[in-house]
Parts: structure tokens; C-alpha cells; sequence
């Protein structure tokens, strides 16, 4: 019988000193006052400025080759650095994707000229990266796109919208998702005859449009692309291959600590919040929530082993990224009824970031509904 | 129903833990798969299965955990843990899982090891008691003599006694449940994901339909978070960190034990319709377990509150770094 299983895994003593190192760092600058530790900072939150830093100190592309940047360490360390990161709430939407997956994504499929062009500026928080799968006409469908790329002298033509690509404005690079044969042509099936490409978001053909978030923040943009050029190098991977590599890459996309810590820094100024004092009901609910974040980092932790192993633990990752986001959402539930309004400005500004970003935690990088689905077909039922 | 004999006794993940044999995973799901069958599990209720016990005892899986030095069969704490998922798994009507606590404990305590089944006094009522030979209570073996007996949901016996208890004793039983717990929930979800692909209805089986889907996947995560939460309390207890920070580990696992409960035997019951809830199908044995071992040695919110007290006192600073040392680094 099909049954999903998260081996029992912990992390390696060896990131023990990397984890003291970043922690530090972060002391250092909060004490500068360089950031004031917010919620859901991975998408919202973009500071070139703190991104460069991080890459001074050697804090990204650590799994990545040397010649490139990188660290050459595992992405175990990888996982170390991003959980300090988010539970500390640091601006870190700049080299968010980058350093996720479109990095280890152009490290994987890209030519050489391509990665010298990209990767080391990636590992020094200096080039940043946005995601452009979705479109008006596929969301969780992403297999309808309708962009198109047009094979001409010395590069292709891209024409079509992207749609959440968030801060498209801010950063230099989409991977972006396109159809380089037509639809009619995949003799029904519609994974066929799509390619991946590294787009300069600057190229002319390319309008970026704001989409306020219902706060009025903007880190959504529409992409419109009208013969864009790009290229023949920024073509990444093979051509027709594109659906594979996008798969490979949600890997990345649906496994890491940020779908569980997006509203750390609330709990923690939970825990302050209700105080010593505490209620038996109020400990128990404060109880429950890190019971849970502690259950969950455990499972996200063999799924990053696993990972690291080489293996493709999609489903695992996506189950886990479907109750992760899940919680994420509860701390501001449940701390917003067990501190009323008024406590202090900060905390105020902690709930009402978790409550007014929660609706985008069950929705980005793929839905809870269609995780689900995911993880239906490995149970053997869908 | 007797398909459902015949679903693999997995691992239940534990054979992934570089630490426990495969074999004695293998022995403990073996002997306890070919022996209790439904029939078999609902005639031991109210007491317990002697027969199941003397092979349980003549296989010397009741001693593991005891080292060979003081007439056990050795092995570790995960060791311990795999047998108990197991017995958890198979709903296996004997105190085996107490009975393994008692005698490691009692090792641990330079006490010799009676023979037969024991149980530990963690608290008034003593699960088990009135079936076994000794009581551990405290640094001593005290004879089973109680004011009131009586059984749980599941017909598992326990006795009611004036009986020293110590926080190490209550927070080892609960830990034991959540064990239970994550072999039980483990079960239920394999049984629910079998009648749903069995079951038809309008023309297909009802595991065709998306909301059964989805609530297959929630119980499936809720089973796979409590096996996480129990491994990592056990996990901090083998590296022998702080009596406070096991009992806040514990009280973790017991809670999410204890929620997954009312979230899987729900669902399990949902999707398996009004079959589910007759006493011929094999489902309710595990449901009723999982229902009394959630209320065992403290409910989910008794532990969430003593972990959350926990957490409060020593202050938001102190979250964090409690939650990167869950599991220890390896």
C-alpha cells in the first residue's frame, strides 16, 4: 500500500558553526538598526542593500560551485541560513529566488556563457531573479500558458503575459515559461513544446504593470512581453524540455522553511505578548502552535536531507508546504484573539502583516488544493 | 474485511533510523500481524491476550530496551520505540508498550526485571494494572492491589491506586502514548486509503472524488507530523539533554498526538460511512484506541498548556533556539 514517509532525519553538526556565524550577523545588524524584524519579508521585503551584504559575508549560493560564486557547502546550510533569515524576519525578497531556485536552476540546465553572466552575481545579492510561470489563463492549470517564443536570427521573439510576477519591477531577471512549438502540435499532449528562458526584465518589448496587493503594497506585477528579445544563450536548458525543468524547480520552490516561518516573528512576539502570566488556555494554544512548527520543521528537514540525497521528494515537500501554510495563517488567528489591538505598535504591525499577507500563504507556489492533489496521486487514488 | 489483514506492516519510517535492526522491525510487525486479527483483538478486550504474551515473551521482545546484563535482550531506545509503533499499528491486545516502559525504567533503576507483563503508576489511575504482575512506582515494584477497575474505550484495563508518582514516570507513559498514537494513526489512514479504493460509488470509488482525496492527504500529514513530533521528543531523550526540555518535548508530541486523533479518526470514520462504526469492521479497533490513548497520561491540551507555560517563562528570546535544537543536530 502507498504510504508517505518522512525518514527520521536531523541536520549535520557541521552547520552548527554557520548557524552561530548568520545568527550573529543578525544580532549585529539589528543592533545597527539596518531592519526591524517584519512577517512574510521573503516575497514582500526587498533590500538590495541587506541582499549585498549577505553575499559579502558569504551567506548565499552556498551549495554552489566556487568557480561561480558559491561556497561548495550543502544545502543543508542552505536550509540553516534561510530559517535564521525568516525567523528573524530580515528583508530578504531581493535574491529570494534567485538564490532558491533560479540559481540552482540555471547551475543545472544553463551554458556557461549564461552562468557567468548570472550566477556570480546571484552569490554576491547582486542580481535578482523573479518567477514567470503564471499567466491570466493558467494559474494552477500552468500547463495552459499561451506565451510564445519565436525562433529568429541570433535569438528568439517572446510575446505574452506573465501575471504575480513579483518584483518583476525591482529585479534584473525572469525565468520565464513559454510555448516554442505551438499547442496543435503536441499531438494532445500539452506538456510538449515548452521552453524555459532567461529574460533581461529591461529589454525593450517588455512593459511591467503594478498589481497592488490589498494593502497597496506592490511587489505583484502584470509582465507584458511584445517581441522581447532574447538571446539564443538565455535559452535554459533544452529546448521543449521546459515543462521537466519547471517541475525539478517547484521542487525547490514548495521545500523550504519559508513556508512554515512566514509569521515567526509574530509567534515569538507571542510568546512575550502573553506573557509569564499566561492562562492555561492561552499557554495551550501558544503550546499548540510550536508543538506543531517543531513537527513540521522535523519533516521539512528530512525532506532537505532527502533533497540533498539527490532524491525528488515532491510529494513529501508538497504536503508539507500544504500544512505549513496552513499554520502560518493560524499564529495570526490565533494570536490576534490573545492579544487584543493596542498592545504596541510593533506587535499590532506583526498581526496585521499576518492577517493581511495570509491569503497569498495557501495560494503561492501552488495551492493548497492542487497539493493535495499531489499528494492524492502518490496515495494511489487520483 | 480480511483484505485488510493483508496490508504490508511497514516500518512506520523507523527502519530509516540507521539505529534500529530492520529485523526486529520485521520480527515485531510479523508476529503481530499474523496474530491479531479482529476476532482476536476484540476477545482479549477487557483484559489482555495471554497467548499473544507468552509469544511475545518467548521471541524476548518484551525485555528489549532491558540491557543483557540484567536478563534483557538489549537494544535501545528506538528499539523500544519501533516495537511500540508496532503494537500501536496492530491494535495488539496485551501491555506491551507498558510493559517495555516498566522494565526499562526498573533496568535504569538497578531494579531487578520481573517476569510477565508490568506496568508504570504515572498517575491515580495505572493503565494496564489489574493484568500486571508489578507495578513500577517510583524506584520500587509495588503489588497490583487497586480501589477501582475499570477499562477504556478500547477494553484496555486499568486500576485506580494510591501509588507514588514522578514527573520522569508521567512523562515516559505519555511519550509511550504518542508512540501508540503515531503507529495507530498510521494505521488508520492505510485503512481509510484502502476502502476508499475499494469502495464504488455512482459508478467509481469513492477515492476518485476530490474532497476524499484532500481529506486523504490531511490525514495522511497529520499521521506522518505525529510520527515527526514522537521521533523528535525520542530523539532528545536518547542524547540525555535536560529533564525540562524532554518533559517540553514530550508534552509537544503528546499534543500533536492528540489532535491528530480528532482529525484523523474523524475523516477515518467519514470516508469509511456506517461500516466504519459497526464492531465488524476492523477500523473501530484502532479508532477506539486511538481515542483512550489520547486521554492517557494527559490530554493534548493538558501538555500544550505545560509546554506553553514552558515557553512563556523562559521568553520569546528562548523560542527560537529551543526550536533549531529540535532534533539535535546529528
Amino acid at each position: 500500500m502507498a504510504r508517505l514517509s518522512y525518514p527520521s532525519a536531523s541536520l549535520p553538526a557541521s552547520t552548527e558553526e554557520l548557524r552561530l556565524r548568520i545568527r550573529s550577523f543578525l544580532a549585529d545588524e539589528i543592533a545597527a538598526g539596518t531592519f526591524t524584524p517584519r512577517c512574510d519579508t521573503w516575497l514582500g521585503q526587498h533590500s538590495p542593500e541587506f541582499s549585498k551584504k549577505l553575499g559579502a559575508n558569504g551567506f548565499l549560493g552556498l551549495s554552489w560551485p566556487k568557480k561561480y560564486g558559491g561556497h561548495e557547502r550543502t544545502a543543508l546550510d542552505r536550509f540553516v541560513v534561510s530559517e535564521e533569515l525568516l525567523a528573524l524576519g530580515a528583508p530578504i525578497a531581493a535574491h529570494w529566488v534567485s538564490d532558491r531556485q533560479s540559481g540552482p536552476s540555471i547551475l543545472k540546465h544553463g551554458n556557461d556563457r549564461m552562468k557567468e553572466e548570472t550566477v556570480p552575481g546571484m552569490a554576491a545579492g547582486e542580481i535578482y531573479f523573479s518567477i514567470g510561470m503564471s499567466e491570466p489563463d493558467a494559474g494552477s492549470d500552468l500547463a495552459n500558458i499561451r506565451s510564445t517564443a519565436t525562433k529568429v536570427d541570433g535569438g528568439w521573439l517572446l510575446n505574452g503575459t506573465k501575471v504575480w510576477t513579483s518584483q518583476a519591477h525591482k529585479n534584473h531577471y525572469f525565468i520565464v515559461l513559454v510555448r516554442t512549438t505551438p499547442l496543435s502540435e503536441g499531438g494532445g499532449n500539452r506538456h510538449i513544446g515548452m521552453s524555459q528562458f532567461v529574460m533581461d526584465l529591461r529589454v525593450p518589448g517588455c512593459e511591467i504593470r503594478p498589481i497592488r496587493l490589498l494593502t497597496g503594497h506592490h511587489h505583484f506585477n502584470e509582465v507584458v512581453m511584445t517581441d522581447a528579445f532574447v538571446p539564443d544563450y538565455m535559452l535554459l536548458g533544452e529546448e521543449g524540455n521546459g515543462w521537466n525543468q519547471v517541475i525539478g524547480e517547484l521542487a525547490f520552490e514548495r521545500s523550504g522553511p519559508e513556508r512554515y516561518l512566514s509569521t515567526y516573528p509574530l509567534l515569538s512576539a507571542l510568546v512575550d505578548a502573553i506573557g509569564p502570566n499566561a492562562s492555561n488556555e492561552a499557554a495551550a494554544a501558544l503550546g499548540t502552535l510550536v508543538a506543531r512548527l517543531t513537527a513540521l520543521r522535523k519533516m521539512c528537514i528530512s525532506v532537505a536531507v532527502m533533497l540533498d540525497q539527490g532524491k525528488a521528494p515532491i510529494t513529501e515537500a508538497a504536503l508539507v508546504k500544504d500544512m505549513g501554510t496552513q499554520l502560518e495563517r493560524e499564529i495570526g488567528e490565533v494570536a490576534r484573539q490573545l492579544v487584543p489591538p493596542g498592545k504596541s505598535p510593533a506587535f499590532d504591525q506583526l498581526v496585521s502583516d499576518s492577517i493581511l499577507s495570509a491569503p497569498g500563504f495557501t495560494l503561492r507556489g501552488g495551492t493548497n488544493e492542487i497539493l493535495r492533489g499531489i499528494v492524492a496521486r502518490e496515495l494511489g487514488v487520483r | 474485511m480480511k483484505s485488510c489483514e493483508e496490508s504490508s506492516p511497514e516500518s512506520l519510517g523507523s527502519a530509516d533510523m540507521s539505529n534500529v535492526d530492520p529485523l526486529l522491525v520485521e520480527t515485531i510487525n510479523a508476529l503481530l500481524g499474523d496474530h491479531c486479527a479482529p476476532e482476536v483483538v476484540v476477545a482479549a478486550e477487557g483484559g489482555m491476550d495471554v497467548a499473544l504474551w507468552a509469544k511475545l515473551e518467548d521471541a524476548g521482545l518484551t525485555l528489549v530496551g532491558v540491557p543483557e546484563s540484567a536478563g534483557g535482550s538489549g537494544g535501545t531506545l528506538f528499539d523500544v520505540a519501533a516495537i511500540v509503533k508496532a503494537a500501536g499499528y496492530h491494535a495488539a491486545p496485551v501491555p506491551l508498550g507498558d510493559s517495555l516502559v516498566a522494565a526499562s525504567l526498573a533496568a535504569l533503576r538497578g531494579l531487578d526485571v520481573p517476569a510477565g507483563p508490568l506496568a508504570v503508576a504515572a498517575g491515580p489511575r495505572v493503565t494496564w494494572g489489574p493484568v500486571a504482575g508489578h507495578v513500577l512506582s517510583g524506584s520500587a515494584w509495588v503489588s497490583s492491589t487497586f480501589a477501582d477497575t475499570g477499562t477504556n474505550y478500547a477494553g484496555e484495563p486499568w486500576g485506580v491506586g494510591s501509588f507514588a508518582v514522578s514527573e520522569t514516570d508521567r512523562g515516559a507513559m505519555a511519550l509511550n502514548r504518542a508512540l501508540l498514537m503515531a503507529g495507530g494513526l498510521q494505521r488508520a489512514v492505510d485503512l481509510t486509503l484502502q476502502y476508499a479504493s475499494e469502495r464504488s460509488q455512482f459508478g467509481k470509488p469513492i477515492g476518485k472524488q476530490q474532497v476524499i482525496q484532500h481529506y486523504l492527504a490531511e490525514m495522511a500529514g497529520e499521521a506522518c507530523a505525529t510520527e515527526a513530533a514522537a521521533d523528535t521528543a525520542l530523539e532528545l531523550v536518547a542524547a540525555g539533554v535536560s529533564e525540562t526540555q524532554q518533559l517540553q518535548a514530550i508534552g509537544a508530541a503528546k499534543a500533536v498526538a492528540g489532535r491528530a486523533v480528532g482529525i484523523i479518526n474523524r475523516l477515518a470514520h467519514q470516508i469509511h460511512g456506517a461500516i466504519g462504526f459497526t464492531d465488524e469492521h476492523r477500523l473501530q479497533l484502532t479508532t477506539r484506541r486511538l481515542w483512550a490513548w489520547r486521554d492517557e497520561h494527559g490530554t493534548e491540551s493538558e501538555w500544550a498548556a505545560f509546554f506553553g507555560q514552558s515557553l512563556v517563562a523562559a521568553g520569546g528570546s528562548a523560542l527560537w533556539p529551543l526550536v533549531t535544537s529540535w532534533p539535535p543536530v546529528s
